[in-house]
């Protein structure tokens, strides 16, 4: 049944674009996942794996996959790096200490040569907390000058729901730009 | 007993709850969250193996137990009492095991709050005594402190004192020391005055010795001077007497030279003869030279022109022989030809007259020789050709050995031309060599002449002068003789005069004659006498006229020796007056030095009054210097004096500086006992400390121990919490729950594609609720098998399981086609090969796709599936 589905979704639908959800443990990756696919705020615990979610986004559909961000299971995020579109990539704007840590597991990722073609979407979440670092200081901190992937900045509130949808489409439309 | 119970129970579980209550007010905070079961499910998840917490049954579990106890206990109300009771007296067993196990507990407590007790009332103890020790030697230490200052202090001002007043005392020393030195310093100035002032005059004394010195060696140099000019004048003399003998020497050399000019005068006119002759052959010589010159060229010339002539005639009786030859071959050739011709004409007229055939033949034997002969014409021209040839080539050698002839006849000519002109050349050069010889012997008998005209001259000057000598010493003779003459004639007048007188005496003689007969006699005899005198007289005059001659000769000589002497002695003379020039010139230099002398004696003089003056000052000033020198002699005796008392005070505070050194050392030893002390103070002090650090340690170890009492506690709590809900469980069979789990689990399953992620714990908790509730049924059990329990628990609490549990699960239960982006993630997670990879990935293409055929997956032992039963 499955794969007649597939199918007929093949023929019909319009293909589907995969995302993935990256970043450190509690930047809030899974929050934005469900944020975006039931537009409410979800109690969640930490991801040890992953969730996938479709998300229809202006005739678009998106695969989104939040992998778990823990030290240990970083590693397998490359295991899902194949026929990826798009990553978005959250940053905890009030985890100043491991901002460095977290600019080493962007660009070790960024390497990688399955993600040559993928666009690069950086959420610099919790800006509803007072006292967050701002997207500037956050691109600061990452160094994205360095990188040359096509990449672009948003502040975004998982919790209150800001910033997530100019995010979107700003991907959606460099998605379809490029096909 | 079971309202009692109930209420026991009941009452328990509220102070637990209050417990919990205080225990988490964290928790409580975290709870207000809408889900608050899931969190605590959750929290129930990350808490820790140790501790078996009774959390994971959860409210909802709570409830349902609740219920379920109050179904059981409505149900089975009326059934068995009986077992009931049984089951309540056991439990109540059990309650009172718990109770004693919690008394056991609380004596445990008890005695460990009375070992606490203890422990600290001996740390109080302990820390009394130390603050006491530490007290106490604290006191001590101030003591010692306070009277090593006031030692200190005072020995300090006494030293200070005695300083003062010792460097007061140097001081007053000092400034003695420099009175002294002062007073020192204008000895050693007044000594330096009067040793310059005499080295001055002892200089000026030296200064005019020097002089003086220098006055009598020039007066010593002066005299020798003068001797040395005596002894030239000697030697001048020597001189005189030498150049005389020189003189003699000279005449003899020109008699000598006059021989010898005569002699070379000879040689030189038979030089001049010879010269002269040989001029004449020379001059001879060469007429007949260049007339043979002359002669030789003239002949030449003609013998040049005869052999032209010859030569020309040879040629042309060669060419004429040629011609003639050449006509007479060409005639014989010719008639030669002439015969050929007229044979074969001939033959011709004779062939005339045969046949035809025979004419034919004729005629071809006729053209045959024709042909032959034109053939041996041919050949002979060829040869002829051949020999002209030949001929040309003889003549052109002929010509070139003429060639090379004339061009040697040419040489030769040269050469000999060249050997004439090299003889011509060789008899100039004799000829000119006999010329300058010529010339040379005319030089050299002009030179002769010359020498021979001056030698002559000379001679003659010789000659001249001897002659005038000779004429002068004629007059000086003629005047000698004059003058003996004269001499002569006064003495014959004195004869004479003497004769009268005799004949005037014989006449008074004869008048005497008789009485002067006698007397006559004795007069004859006197005049015999005279006579003989006279006679002696004359011979005497003879001896004299001989002697005034060699005396006139002696004169002649000595009135030369006198010129000459003259001559001497006017040089000599000149040299005197020279001398006596010098000598003036000397004996002013002399009265100048004199006057020098005579200065330099007053400046002596004054020198001397001077050093006199000196000498007198010099006495005062020793005067003064003794008395200076008594005065300091008695200011440095005082000063001695002084210098003796001070060093003897010296001594003394030298010695009441040992006494305080002493003093000072007493001290210093009782600092470094003070010292020591200190340090064992500090020692005690890190000791106190070490006390200290093991009160802390031990106070630590306290807490810790409260720590671990109060997780006791808690713990016990727990084991009450569990005990009651156990209570509660206890009469529902064991089975129940799981398949009302399994139930649950199942509905679940069913509900698959259900977003929410409270699946995921769902789906992970039925196995931990099994466990569970396997737990609370076999204690025993559950201890046996512990071990294996916690490796399931690390496994399970470990991240990778989770993650590998997660994924796979997620994959099982996803569709193909999303199942197949987890292939990668399952394949590193297991380690699989690409191979394996490749069949996972091709059997999910396979069940995807409509028509696929399924992948070669091995087969018996090795397949990897499971093969369909059909």
């Amino acid at each position: 049944m499955g794969g007649i589905w597939s199918y007929f979704s093949g023929l019909f639908g319009t293909k589907e674009r995969r995302i993935l959800i990256l970043g450190l443990d509690g930047a809030g990756k899974t929050t934005i996942l469900y944020r975006l696919q039931v537009g409410e705020v979800v109690t969640t615990i930490p991801t040890i794996g992953f969730n996938v979610e479709t998300v229809q986004f202006k005739n678009l559909k998106f695969q989104v996959w939040d992998l778990g961000g823990q030290t240990s299971i970083r590693p397998y995020w490359r295991c899902y790096y194949s026929n990826t579109d798009a990553i978005i990539y959250v940053v905890d704007s009030m985890d100043r200490e491991r901002m460095g840590i977290s600019k080493q597991e962007l660009f070790s990722m960024l390497e990688e040569d399955e993600l040559r073609k993928a666009v690069l979407v950086i959420f610099a979440n919790k800006q509803d907390i007072e006292g967050a670092m701002t997207p500037s200081e956050v691109a600061n901190a990452l160094g994205l000058t360095a990188i040359k992937h096509k990449y672009q900045i948003f502040k975004t509130s998982a919790i209150k729901g800001e910033g997530l949808n100019e995010a979107m489409e700003w991907t959606a439309n460099t998605l379809t730009q490029q096909k | 007993m079971f309202a009692k119970l109930k209420k026991k129970i009941e009452e328990q579980d509220g102070g637990a709850g209050d417990g919990n209550r205080t225990l988490s007010p964290l928790k409580g905070s975290s709870g207000q969250s809408p889900s608050w079961k899931d969190h605590r499910g959750y929290e129930s998840d990350s808490s820790s193996s140790a501790l078996q917490s009774p959390t994971p049954f959860g409210a909802s579990r709570e409830d349902v137990s609740l219920v379920d106890i109050c179904l059981i206990s409505s149900s089975r109300s009326g059934g068995s009492r009986e077992e009931v009771l049984a089951s309540l007296l056991k439990r109540t067993e059990q309650c009172k095991k718990f109770e004693g196990k919690i008394t056991e507990y609380a004596a445990i407590i008890k005695e460990k709050n009375k070992n606490i007790e203890k422990l600290e009332s001996s740390l109080q103890n302990q820390e009394a005594g130390h603050d006491q020790k530490i007290r106490e030697l604290n006191e001590q230490y101030q003591m010692n402190q306070s009277k090593m200052a006031e030692g200190f202090t005072l020995a300090l001002q006494k030293k200070d004192e005695e300083k003062d007043d010792l460097w007061a005392k140097i001081t007053e020393y000092e400034e003695y020391k420099d009175k002294l030195y002062k007073q020192e310093e204008e000895k050693e100035e007044l000594q330096g005055l009067a040793t310059q002032e005499l080295a001055k005059v002892k200089h000026l004394l030296l200064n005019t010795e020097e002089e003086l010195r220098r006055v009598k060696n020039e007066l010593k140099e002066t005299q020798s001077c003068l001797e040395v000019a005596e002894r030239t004048v000697k030697d001048l003399e020597n001189k005189v007497t030498d150049l005389e003998e020189d003189r003699k020497q000279v005449t003899v050399q020109s008699d000598k030279l006059t021989e010898e000019n005569r002699i070379l005068s000879k040689m030189i006119s038979s030089l001049s003869k010879e010269k002269e002759k040989l001029k004449e052959e020379s001059d001879l010589n060469q007429k007949t030279l260049n007339e043979k010159c002359v002669v030789l060229s003239t002949v030449e010339e003609k013998k040049i022109d005869i052999e032209n002539q010859y030569q020309t005639l040879q040629y042309n009786y060669d060419t004429h022989k040629t011609k003639s030859n050449k006509l007479i071959e060409e005639k014989d050739e010719h008639i030669e030809q002439l015969k050929e011709r007229i044979h074969v004409l001939e033959q011709r007229f004779q062939d005339q007259s045969l046949s035809g055939d025979d004419r034919v033949s004729a005629l071809e034997s006729e053209r045959d020789s024709l042909e032959k002969k034109l053939e041996e014409c041919r050949e002979q021209l060829s040869e002829i050709k051949s020999t002209w040839s030949d001929k040309i080539s003889h003549l052109e050698e002929q010509i070139s050995h003429l060639n090379a002839k004339m061009v040697e006849d040419s040489d030769e000519l040269s050469r000999s031309e060249q050997n004439a002109e090299s003889s011509r050349e060789s008899y100039q050069s004799q000829l000119t060599q006999l010329q300058t010889k010529l010339e040379d012997a005319e030089q050299r008998c002009e030179k002769n002449w010359d020498l021979l005209n001056k030698k002559e001259k000379q001679f003659e000057k010789e000659k001249h002068d001897l002659e005038t000598e000779l004429n002068k010493e004629h007059f000086e003779k003629m005047d000698l003789e004059t003058q003996l003459v004269s001499k002569i004639t006064s003495l014959e007048s004195l004869l004479l005069s003497e004769k009268r007188s005799k004949e005037n005496e014989k006449i008074l003689l004869e008048q005497k004659i008789e009485l002067l007969e006698r007397q006559e006699n004795d007069y004859l005899e006197k005049a015999a006498k005279l006579e003989e005198q006279v006679m002696q007289l004359e011979k005497n005059r003879d001896v004299l006229e001989n002697e005034k001659y060699s005396l006139s000769n002696d004169e002649l000589k000595l009135k030369k020796k006198v010129c000459e002497m003259e001559n001497t002695e006017t040089e000599l003379r000149s040299v005197i007056s020279d001398h006596e020039n010098k000598l003036t010139q000397s004996s002013k230099q002399m009265e100048e030095l004199e006057q020098f002398l005579k200065s330099k004696e007053s400046e002596l003089c004054e020198c001397i009054a001077e050093k006199d003056e000196l000498l007198v000052r010099n006495a005062e000033l020793s005067q003064k210097n003794l008395s200076v020198q008594s005065s300091s002699d008695s200011i440095i005796n005082q000063l001695r004096s002084e210098i003796k008392d001070q060093d003897d005070q010296l001594e003394n505070l030298k010695q009441s500086h040992d006494s305080l050194q002493e003093n000072v050392n007493f001290h210093e030893k009782k600092i470094k006992e003070l010292e020591d002390g200190k340090e064992e103070n500090e020692q005690t002090s890190t000791q106190v400390s070490t006390l200290e650090q093991t009160v802390t340690d031990l106070q630590e170890q306290l807490a810790d121990k409260n720590k671990a009492l109060k997780k006791q506690e808690q713990r016990l709590r727990d084991l009450q919490k569990t005990l009651q809900r156990e209570l509660r469980v206890q009469p529902l069979p064991s089975d129940e729950p799981v398949v009302i789990d399994g139930a649950h689990l199942l509905r679940q399953c069913s509900g698959k594609l259900d977003h929410n992620p409270a699946t995921i714990s769902h789906v992970m908790k039925p196995f931990d609720t099994n466990n569970h509730s396997d737990n609370t049924l076999d204690v025993h059990k559950n201890r046996t098998c512990n071990s294996d329990h916690l490796l399931r628990k690390d496994l399970e609490n470990d991240v990778n399981f989770k993650y590998l549990k997660h994924v796979v699960l997620k994959f099982m239960l996803s569709r193909e086609a999303e199942a197949v982006h987890l292939i990668r993630a399952i394949s590193v997670l297991l380690h699989f090969s690409p191979d394996e990879q490749k069949m996972l990935h091709d059997t999910l293409e396979y069940r995807m796709s409509w028509f696929g055929i399924r992948p070669a997956l091995g087969s018996g032992q090795k397949s990897k599936y499971i093969p369909p039963p059909f």
